[in-house]
């Protein structure tokens, strides 16, 4: 086990790659605080896979909304009372509305940069003092190829909150790396909810998307939660403020 | 284990970078196949490594010739029966001396890129139809830093590593449909126990101030990320470069 005894705050992981990325870090040893936002049931469903698959016991089910700041702070604060220490965030919580940019609403617009980009800066800022105390932290954040090259009608909100995320990325990694706190991004496709809508936006399909990738498929979730392992252990100790692509090839 | 009875060649595996590899991933349960120019250096790390208890194979290998790298995939494959990995690892580096683009001959800039960049074309050319018929490979070229950054004095090698990145994507544009991955490492300035002249120590110094993990970087620091892309926990990576260099390049 590789992440044996470490504390993990998992945002967004009631479904998708956040709920394998918790399952996958349980079974590396780590307890996993697993963060939803609306669907209790989800979220409780993965701590329940959690224990019946015997692996180590989540921190906590947590629901709330990661672009306010009292809530993250309250999780937190729960988490640290409970094991004293946090040593993996992965920013992983996000939504997609796919609409065209001439009728895109300035209320998702602000809703959308704020789940992504300042829930990931709340979350990030949340942790801080506990992992600079100790001088040690990964903190994981997850981006979108639509952040990285045009990919396509839809996602103008989206893919300005991911590019925002890479920028925080870099900048966090040279102003934490005194303290040993590594900051990284990974940029994964999957097939999950998100990509569904975005696909049915767009009237494609999965299996067209997956054969004109490089590698000729399409991942599960389960497939990418690996490299969310990889920028959680001293595996990747000397690497920082990078962008990972995921994504069997799509960017390069 | 990551790599349990997986066949990795690791070219240049002799001495410096290469050998840490080959020892990491015959930790993680790999079969090796040491390629290395300096018989007297390969034959030493496949020892220490069959004391390890690992299955470890030298082969005498220049990348620059093709007949020596299909005798390399040859003897991997009649060693071990297959081939699962292969590590781009060989160049000319540490014999380099550093000097205006002006200065380089033809005959310099030619030796560098048959090694350099020749040298991982035909590697991958020789394993490559193993990989096929197998319908799984891994394939990790080694670039650096300088590709991204540049350096003065230093052209022909700049050029070599920007040509491993190109080599990178278009290998897994091709090979992709046949389940073989070919990803890259950029290292940053690494120090090894190999003497060279253009890394004085203020140079090396100055390097580490500019990172954001400003320590120098050791063979160590590039082996987990070895294993990582040779491992199946990669296995929806291809054609990316991860820039191992304790935060130094940002693209």
């Amino acid at each position: 086990m590789r992440l044996k005894d470490r504390v993990a705050i998992v945002t967004g992981s009631s479904r998708g790659i956040g709920r394998a990325v918790a399952l996958r870090f349980a079974r590396e040893g780590a307890h996993v605080a697993v963060v939803g936002v609306s669907d209790r049931a989800a979220a409780q469903a993965v701590a329940d896979d959690i224990e019946e698959q015997g692996l180590t016991p989540a921190a906590g089910v947590f629901m709330l909304d990661v672009s306010r700041r009292a809530e993250v702070d309250s999780m937190v604060e729960q988490v640290l009372e409970r094991f004293g220490h946090i040593d993996i965030l992965v920013n992983n919580a996000g939504i997609i509305h796919p609409s065209h940019l001439w009728d895109l609403p300035e209320e998702q617009w602000d809703r959308v940069v704020g789940v992504h980009l300042k829930g990931t800066f709340n979350c990030t800022q949340a942790v801080l003092k506990d992992m600079m105390e100790r001088k040690s932290g990964k903190i994981i954040n997850v981006v979108a190829p639509a952040a990285l090259r045009a990919s396509g009608a839809g996602v103008a909100d989206y893919a300005s909150a991911k590019g925002g995320i890479i920028a925080f990325t870099k900048t966090a990694a040279r102003e934490l790396a005194p303290y040993r706190i590594n900051v990284n991004c990974i940029c994964p496709v999957a097939r999950t909810r998100m990509t569904d809508s975005l696909m049915e936006f767009r009237g494609t399909k999965i299996e067209e998307h997956g054969s004109r990738y490089p590698l000729g498929w399409f991942a599960e979730p389960e497939e990418i939660a690996p490299t969310f392992v990889f920028f959680a252990t001293g595996d990747s100790d000397y690497v920082t403020g990078q962008v990972l692509a995921v994504d069997g090839g799509l960017t390069m | 284990m990551k790599l349990s009875d997986r066949v990795c060649i690791g070219t240049g595996g002799g001495r410096g970078i290469g050998r840490a590899y080959a020892l990491r991933m015959a930790q993680a349960g790999a079969r090796l196949v040491i390629a290395d120019i300096n018989e007297a250096n390969g034959q030493a790390v496949a020892r220490e490594l069959q004391k390890e208890g690992a299955e470890a194979l030298a082969v005498r290998t220049d990348v620059s010739d093709e007949q020596s790298t299909r005798d390399m995939a040859r003897a991997a494959m009649d060693k071990f029966g297959r081939i699962d990995v292969l590590v781009n690892n060989a160049a000319l580096f540490a014999d380099l001396t550093l000097k205006p683009f002006t200065e380089i001959s033809v005959e310099e800039w030619d030796g560098l890129m048959a090694v350099n960049v020749k040298g991982v074309w035909l590697c991958a050319k020789a394993v490559a139809p193993f990989m096929k018929e197998q319908k799984s490979g891994r394939i990790i070229n080694i670039s650096s830093g300088v590709w991204l950054s540049g350096r003065a004095n230093y052209m022909h090698y700049v050029a070599s590593k920007a040509a491993v990145v190109g080599i990178t994507r278009a290998l897994a544009r091709e090979l992709g449909r046949w389940n073989i991955n070919t990803n890259c490492v950029a290292p940053g300035a690494v120090l090894t126990e190999i003497p060279r002249e253009t890394s004085s120590p203020e140079h090396m110094a100055a390097i580490a101030r500019a990172q954001c993990i400003r320590r120098t970087e050791v063979p160590g620091d590039l082996v987990g990320t070895i294993v990582f892309l040779a491992s199946d926990e990669s296995s929806f990576i291809t054609g990316q470069t991860i820039n191992v260099d304790g935060g130094t390049s940002f693209q």
